[in-house]
């Protein structure tokens, strides 16, 4: 989940340890940005969704992966340059807003604000609350505040239609368990959107916060109502992703409903949330009916 | 010096000791004591304890008995063969090299194919440690023996190191903890049937050597005068200790000092005996392990401890006291 994206980017953080000529230069500060370049998967999917693509100069790799799809901007993304946070392939776009998390690609961020690029970075979202934050400051950057409050008056109906949906009653339990038992508590964006779809995570139920690895008899010791099925890296083989392999863990996979929510339904506090509360919504509806 | 029991005596109540731990083994983890347990079962949830008690805390028992037996065993053997009171498959540096015969088989994806490949690369690994220490010591001084040792172990060490940091799996490079320091926790059935059945072997080819270990004692000339067979005996104590610790150090990763600490703990008591250190030792190692390997669980540590750190943190100040206790017994 998370730590696959803070992987990717840190590696890019790492290429961008090749020095560079830096070349002075001042780009216009423009009244609305017109070319703009996002670096950061997540400010990819608000960006696409709030400003006319014919004003994004271009998007990360990472958006175009079949696997990191945002809901419903498939045919947007495709059509989009892309880049892979470098720097000098960013100068090259002459872009008048470049967009990057807080955390990722510091190193390109530094350089281009340092050659006087307006750059402005985003926090990664660990609630809705972020993510409507991060909806309005960024329409408050390109000068599309109304479209901003649409996309959030949106999502919240949607939200509210989907919950709307949910059976009453305790919310089960669902577990998505990790390489090396990893779970996801309370305090999460992960959390949020399961509690969103009528479920608690493992690790809510076992009464933790946060993100932490735990014994497998742990896991074993609450029954869950739906399980995720995983696609661990099992070739070439690591003792880690070979014991989800587990004999004990097989037979709980095979006697639970299972459900595979595409990883960036989770990933960024964005509106492509609403297909994993959507699923999992689906999946209450169906253990009810 | 301390009362010795006799021999019949001191099996029984080793053989006691080890059900208590392997009884206790059962009956602890994170996953809930007999009262979470039973609760589980109360409300119906009879399968997940079962998962719990049957799928994940009996193999680990099993394991832990079972490699524990495998390295008292060895170590005394080790010991009794070569006169030597370091040896040590850990020591001699043939855990290691079966280490890295199992991080070489398990990385490349060979034991994915072909399971026993896994087993099978450990003890390649273990064998091939055993007849280079042959070739460096011989029967020679301790010095060169413990010296080859350390220098395979490293070496060794070094391999894993390099083969793991190789692996295009993101998760790999941080498994060198467990080839190092040892675990058992949640392993599975799977990984008992591969392994026991060659550690069976290697301790049936250990206890064999037991008469020849106790007319060696008396130097390998009277040794031979008394029908010692000296070809067959090493052949058995190298194979032996090859096959069996090559196969539990497949499965559980490289545990130190259980091996050098109960043939130590228990040679007064069997009076010095070599082939009656031999059983002793194998029950004295597998109750020591269950009993490790239940201390990991019960220490709030968070994750659990490998379980060579524990048997290193109880294991080395108890060496240091005896190698103490045996300078003062020189000096005075």
């Amino acid at each position: 989940m998370k730590l696959r994206r803070r992987a990717e980017e840190m590696l890019r953080a790492i290429a961008l340890s090749i020095p560079l000529c830096a070349a002075f230069f001042s780009p216009a500060h423009a009244q609305t940005p017109q070319r703009i370049v996002s670096m950061n998967l997540c400010t990819d999917e608000l960006l696409m969704r709030l400003v006319d693509p014919a004003r994004i100069a271009s998007i990360t790799y990472l958006s175009q992966q079949p696997v990191n799809a945002p809901l419903g901007l498939d045919h947007i993304a495709e059509q989009l340059p892309a880049n892979h946070g470098l720097a000098e392939e960013i100068i090259k776009l002459q872009p008048d807003l470049i967009l990057a998390g807080s955390f990722t690609t510091t190193t390109a961020v530094a350089l281009l604000r340092h050659m006087g690029y307006r750059v402005e970075t985003f926090a990664p979202e660990n609630t809705f609350a972020d993510m409507r934050a991060n909806i309005r400051k960024l329409g408050a950057l390109t000068g599309d505040t109304a479209k901003a409050e649409q996309i959030i008056a949106d999502f919240d109906k949607r939200l509210a239609q989907l919950q709307a949906q949910i059976p009453p009653g305790e919310k089960p339990v669902f577990a998505d368990i990790g390489v090396n038992n990893f779970i996801t508590g309370d305090g999460t964006l992960y959390a949020e959107v399961i509690n969103a779809g009528g479920y608690r995570t493992l690790g809510q139920a076992l009464g933790y916060a946060g993100y932490r690895n735990v014994p497998l008899e742990q896991v074993l010791t609450i029954r869950p109502a739906l399980i995720a099925t995983a696609t661990p890296w099992t070739n070439p083989p690591s003792m880690s992703t070979m014991a989800l392999g587990h004999p004990a863990l097989r037979s709980l996979v095979a006697k639970t409903p299972q459900i595979a929510i595409p990883e960036r339904y989770t990933t960024c506090g964005a509106p492509s949330l609403l297909g994993a509360i959507e699923m999992l919504v689906n999946a209450r509806i169906q253990a009810s009916g | 010096m301390t009362h010795r029991i006799p021999y019949p005596l001191l099996l029984i109540g080793l053989v006691l000791l080890a059900i208590a731990f392997g009884i206790l083994s059962m009956l602890v983890g994170p996953g809930g004591g007999p009262t979470e347990i039973s609760a589980m079962i109360a409300r119906g949830d009879t399968d997940l304890a079962w998962m719990i008690v049957g799928e994940v805390r009996l193999p680990r028992t099993f394991l832990a008995l079972m490699v524990g037996a495998t390295l008292g065993l060895a170590g005394a053997a080790l010991q009794g063969y070569l006169r030597n009171p370091l040896a040590d498959p850990g020591v001699v540096g043939v855990s290691s090299a079966a280490s890295l015969g199992a991080v070489l088989a398990l990385y490349t994806g060979v034991s994915l194919a072909f399971p026993m490949a896994l087993p099978l690369m450990g003890i390649a690994g273990a064998v091939l440690c055993a007849l280079l220490l042959q070739g460096l010591a011989g029967r020679g001084a301790v010095l060169t023996l413990v010296l080859a040792g350390v220098a395979i172990s490293s070496l060794c060490a070094a391999l894993m190191s390099l083969a793991l940091n190789f692996s295009p799996n993101p998760y790999a490079a941080a498994e060198i903890m467990f080839w190092l320091m040892g675990s058992v926790t949640d392993r599975s059935m799977d990984h008992v049937a591969l392994a026991a059945p060659l550690m069976m072997i290697g301790w049936a080819m250990l206890l064999l050597v037991a008469r020849s270990l106790d007319a060696l004692s008396l130097g390998e000339e009277a040794a031979a005068s008394l029908g010692v067979h000296t070809g067959r005996t090493r052949a058995l104590v190298i194979g032996g200790t090859a096959i069996s610790v090559g196969a539990a150090t497949a499965i559980s990763g490289g545990i130190g000092f259980i091996g050098l600490v109960v043939p130590h703990l228990l040679r007064h008591q069997v009076g010095h005996s070599p082939s009656k250190l031999l059983l002793a030792s194998a029950l004295g190692g597998a109750t020591l392990l269950m009993a490790a390997d239940v201390l990991v669980r019960v220490l709030p540590t968070g994750m659990e401890l490998k379980l060579g750190v524990v048997t290193a943190l109880v294991g080395a100040p108890f060496f240091l006291w005896l190698i103490f206790r045996a300078r003062t017994e020189f000096e005075s």
